[in-house]
């Protein structure tokens, strides 16, 4: 079902339970988010995606995030205002104590004249550089694998391989987690036979075409393992795919 | 595998014997249980619990870590318990943790290095007109000053090293 | 084994049997065992008086029960005598044999054991004439003296179960309607109508409904959820069981925090004893309604009384609260229709049931109807449990009920609401106690915790204390809660410490306005409540903190010195003997000094010493 609502005084029509952040994002407008992913549950963690909201006959305007408030008609909602860009640097400021060099809160901070840190560093994290967004457990838990863990609570939270280990042991070294990281703050290290991540080493797979590797045996077999396929179908990279089908596309004999 | 390890799988199949398979509802019930059985959460335990309600090891870490009550060290064999709720706060409880934390030389939550005591602090148990208060091994100890706290313990230590 | 209840006529002959088996004459010695008397030696006086009273045999019918707390544990261990209503307070095991002499079988009173009124300076015979009681209206906590908790026959002899028999009378929509007319409002601390609150989950639609007890009291301070269940817990089933038939629920859950054992003991045995009297289960009370209760524990985590938290642990999960984007009465627990009260709101069903909504709705003010339990603590005379109509002013309860603030001190504040809540002056003492004052206030009524602070309470020390205990319980999802949370206490110790200056203050204000403008649940947004409401009252204090680097209470260790009056120093020793840090010099039999770089300010020395000659400045 559609809805209409009003987007920074501009009508948009978007499907019903979709999230405002999403369809805000979709109209064009710029709000910041790090711990959202349209692939993975919302938490609403990062605070940063606030908005201000009205609802249809009512008469005040809630400050609140918009990645977990879902579209619903006649909505009046405002992506930039003073109030909204307080709060936001103020969120953005306690995020820079955990990840101060991470490129996206540099750039954040930039846009939010955030300059002078005023609160002392997080200098015993676990992690360094982590927000704690839980992207890499949300993602690793929706492929299916749960090898990472939300750990502790409060500041000392903590993400990583369950029972304090520095090992994953159901890691299969596919590297979503680090492709889901805002802050790039999972340490993952390919060599051109191998990938480290989360305590571990994996043998990589090479493309039989062009040698170039693909991903982690261990991610091919539970692949291959969830499809019902032969562990060895094809070992091809996703570019000498394209290839292929074009090449036979191409071809006269065809 | 060891002996012990048996006998401790067979203690933890007969506590999630109590509760019916795959209902990850009972995880909190089944984390209580098994910790008033070994004191602690074990690796182990805690695979086995996941096992058999169907959920996975990192979910069941994930759940015992984000609660106050459950531990996944070993645990020492005596509990002091210093109640911070707000009454016994007024009345002078965190003077009575920091000598508890000096005597010991172990930091609320931790367990002394002999495995002997552990320092514990709770928000409030009730006991509101006798704080500020201490609880030593399930016995609530009322009016406490920190020269009575530091006799107490002292006095449970030094019997336990004469035994 | 027990036959169970095939109708509501077989209950009530159950209950003439029990009348017939009890002779109405007998009496009973009721043995407060709540956790303040049992805390403080009750049990091993239950067990003695026991003891002699068997060895009575059949000279005096007398029965010593152990019961629940009885709200003035002040007094404690408390011993209550019914039916002549005579209380003895501070009973040690010594004066047993004394109170079965002399009172059981000689009908005198043990006068030395009788509780004084500090402002009459008479001895007080009576319950209705101990102050603490006087001020009360005790609606939910009166059988708390009078039953034996671990016994269903005790509750159903005093009218217990009645008001389900009454309900399954009456049908699930009058049972609704008497609800929805009392104008009970949920006393777990939002005060959210509970009428409308059953309607929703009546009128959602699903097979399977749950209903929900939180007995999650996470409040430092509050214990009336605790006493409830602890002892009567049969009045709050009877509430959960009532509001199953109305909302045609068929399980439920008691949620009981982890720190009180014997709660979770008590309601498990009362479920139990309800199933085999056929008060739970199949055809409750031969009626079409089926309906059952488990008991879940939580794991020591503040944040799961919160609704959508609890869920989550409930089924499994961390506590962490999510937005609720549909109502928990249509998508609560395992996604179906949830309704979740509070134990003190249980409790009140079957009394509106009973003696009907105009009776309930007459007592209190006219937004926040019947009864109100506090637990009153802190500097106070007589701390306790304290239940009054709802409107009843701060003054009536810390001074009438609560006897004032002891040793000569004067009042400073009463913080409301649990941690969240808000800390009141002086200056708002006649404020009546409602939903809606409290909050207009800047406080709040949560729970009913009412901790009283004197003018030794420092109260940025106080703020720092909620700011801590709420640090440690943010579930860590949201950045300004997490991380917020953590700085303001940082924030506040620089205050404390002597470090913080007005930019200090100007800091806390500014970031405790984003964390409660942005975070995600109640915790979070209310955490800081502590601090604003001591900045909107005490600000003095703080500036007296930054300004002069002086605790004008004498509490934060960083900004005061330990002297000894030479005055009173009488040599005596005792304080150099315990000093931890060797601090304390002196011959004996002359006064002792203390030396300033070595004093770690623990206060030892000021608590051994028998002539209060330890100053602190």
């Amino acid at each position: 079902m559609n809805v209409e609502l009003i987007v920074d005084d501009v009508q948009v029509t978007a499907e019903a339970g979709e999230s405002v952040l999403d369809v805000a994002r979709h109209a064009g407008r710029d709000i910041p988010a790090l711990c959202h992913h349209e692939a993975v549950p919302t938490i609403a963690s990062c605070r940063l995606c606030l908005m201000e909201v009205r609802r249809p006959g009512r008469d005040w305007v809630q400050l609140t995030t918009s990645c977990d408030y879902p579209v619903s008609a006649g909505l009046v909602v405002v992506t930039d205002s003073a109030r909204i860009r307080k709060h936001r640097a103020m969120n953005l400021e306690l995020l820079l104590r955990r990840a101060p060099d991470a490129p996206v809160l540099r750039q954040l901070a930039a846009q939010l004249d955030v300059t002078e840190p005023r609160f002392a560093p997080v200098t015993d994290a676990p992690l360094p550089d982590c927000i704690l967004c839980e992207l890499c457990v949300r993602v690793c838990s929706a492929l299916g694998y749960n090898a990472l863990a939300a750990i502790g609570r409060g500041a000392h939270k903590s993400v990583g391989p369950p029972f304090g280990q520095m090992e994953a042991p159901d890691c299969v070294g596919c590297g979503s987690c680090y492709e889901a990281c805002p802050t790039a703050c999972i340490p993952m290290e390919d060599t051109a036979t191998t990938r480290a991540i989360w305590g571990r080493t994996f043998e990589l797979l090479a493309c039989e075409r062009c040698g170039r590797p693909i991903t982690t045996e261990a991610h091919a077999a539970t692949m291959a393992a969830k499809a019902d396929l032969p562990v060895k179908s094809d070992h091809l990279c996703d570019v000498c795919k394209r290839r292929i089908v074009s090449e036979r596309l191409a071809s006269p004999g065809r | 595998m060891s002996e012990t390890q048996a006998t401790d799988t067979g203690r933890v199949a007969a506590v999630l014997a109590r509760y019916p398979r795959h209902d990850p509802g009972d995880l909190v019930n089944i984390l209580h249980d098994l910790q008033a059985e070994f004191r602690y959460l074990t690796e182990t335990a805690l695979q086995e619990a996941a096992a058999y309600l169907g959920l996975p090891p990192a979910q069941v870490y994930g759940v015992t870590t984000f609660y106050h009550g459950f531990h996944t060290e070993p645990r020492g064999e005596h509990t002091c318990t210093v109640c911070m709720g707000t009454a016994c706060h007024v009345r002078g409880a965190p003077r009575l943790l920091e000598q508890l934390e000096r005597d010991t030389g172990v930091a609320a939550g931790g367990t002394t290095p002999d495995l002997s005591l552990n320092v514990e602090e709770v928000s409030c148990v009730g006991a509101c007109a006798i704080g500020p208060l201490v609880i030593l091994d399930g016995d609530t100890h009322g009016h406490m000053t920190a020269d009575d706290l530091s006799r107490l313990v002292t006095k449970l230590l030094d019997n336990e090293g004469r035994e | 084994m027990t036959a169970k209840l095939a109708d509501p006529g077989a209950l009530a002959r159950y209950r003439d049997a029990l009348g017939d088996l009890r002779s109405p004459r007998q009496e009973v010695i009721a043995v407060c065992v709540g956790t303040g008397c049992r805390a403080n030696g009750a049990i091993a006086v239950y067990e003695a008086l026991r003891a002699k009273v068997e060895a009575l045999g059949a000279v005096r019918e007398v029965e010593a029960r152990a019961t629940g707390c009885q709200g003035f544990c002040q007094g404690g261990p408390l011993l209550l005598l019914v039916p002549e209503g005579i209380v003895y307070e501070h009973v040690r095991i010594e004066d047993v044999s004394e109170i079965v002499e002399k009172t059981v079988l000689g009908g005198e009173i043990v006068e030395r054991l009788l509780c004084v009124d500090s402002a009459t300076n008479l001895q007080c015979r009576r319950d209705e004439e101990i102050p603490f009681y006087r001020h009360q209206q005790r609606l939910l906590l009166r059988d708390n003296g009078l039953l034996d908790p671990t016994s269903i026959d005790d509750y159903i002899a005093l009218g217990g179960y009645s008001a389900l028999s009454r309900a399954l009378e009456m049908g699930p929509v009058a049972v609704l309607e008497e609800v929805k007319r009392s104008g009970l409002r949920g006393r777990g601390g939002a005060g959210f109508p509970t009428g409308r609150k059953w309607e929703a989950c009546r009128n959602a639609s699903g097979d399977l409904k749950y209903v929900v007890c939180n007995a999650d009291e996470g409040d430092p301070g509050a214990f009336m959820d605790d006493a409830l269940l602890e002892g009567n817990p049969h009045s709050v089933l009877e509430g959960m069981i009532i509001g199953a038939l109305a909302m045609g629920a068929r399980e439920g859950h008691v949620y009981v925090r982890q720190e009180y054992p014997v709660a979770v003991e008590r309601i498990t045995r009362a479920i139990s004893q309800a199933r085999e009297l056929g008060l739970l289960g199949e055809a409750i009370l031969g009626s079409e309604l089926y309906f059952d209760v488990q008991v879940s524990r939580g794991g020591g985590a503040f944040v799961c009384g919160e609704a959508s938290a609890m869920m989550a642990s409930l089924e499994g999960r961390r506590g962490v609260p999510r937005r609720r984007l549909i109502h928990l009465s249509e998508r609560g627990l395992w996604g179906r229709p949830t309704n979740l009260n509070n134990v003190e709101t249980w409790a009140n069903v079957p009394h509106i049931v009973l003696k009907g909504s105009g009776w309930f709705s007459s007592i209190g003010t006219e937004g926040s109807t019947g009864t109100k339990i506090f637990s009153l603590v802190g500097k106070v005379s007589n701390t306790g449990l304290v239940e009054v109509p709802m409107g009843t002013t701060l003054r009536e309860i810390v001074f009438g009920a609560g006897g004032g603030i002891p040793d000569g001190k004067a009042f400073k504040a009463v913080q409301t609401g649990g941690p969240s809540g808000g800390c009141l002056p002086a200056d708002r003492l006649d404020v009546p106690v409602d939903f809606d004052t409290l909050e207009a206030e800047g406080s709040m009524m949560g729970s009913g915790g009412m901790i009283v602070m004197d003018e030794d309470t420092c109260m940025v020390d106080v703020a720092k204390y909620f700011l801590r205990f709420l640090a440690s319980e943010s579930c860590g999802n949201c950045t300004s809660c997490r991380d917020g949370l953590a700085l303001l206490h940082d924030l506040l110790g620089d205050i404390t410490e002597g470090s913080g200056t007005r930019q200090t203050i100007a800091l806390v204000e500014e970031l405790a306005d984003t964390v409660e403008a942005t975070s995600l649940c109640a915790l979070g947004t209310s955490a800081v409540n502590p601090v604003l409401s001591t900045l909107r009252y005490f600000r003095d204090e703080y500036l007296a903190h930054v300004d002069e680097k002086r605790c004008p209470a004498g509490v934060c260790k960083a900004l005061i010195t330990f002297s000894i009056d030479a005055e009173r120093c009488n040599g005596c020793t005792l304080c150099a003997a315990r000093c931890p840090q060797d601090a304390v010099i002196g011959e004996k039999k002359q006064p002792h000094t203390i030396t300033q770089g070595l004093c770690i300010k623990c206060g030892i020395c000021r608590d051994v010493c028998k002539r209060d000659a330890v100053l602190v400045q």
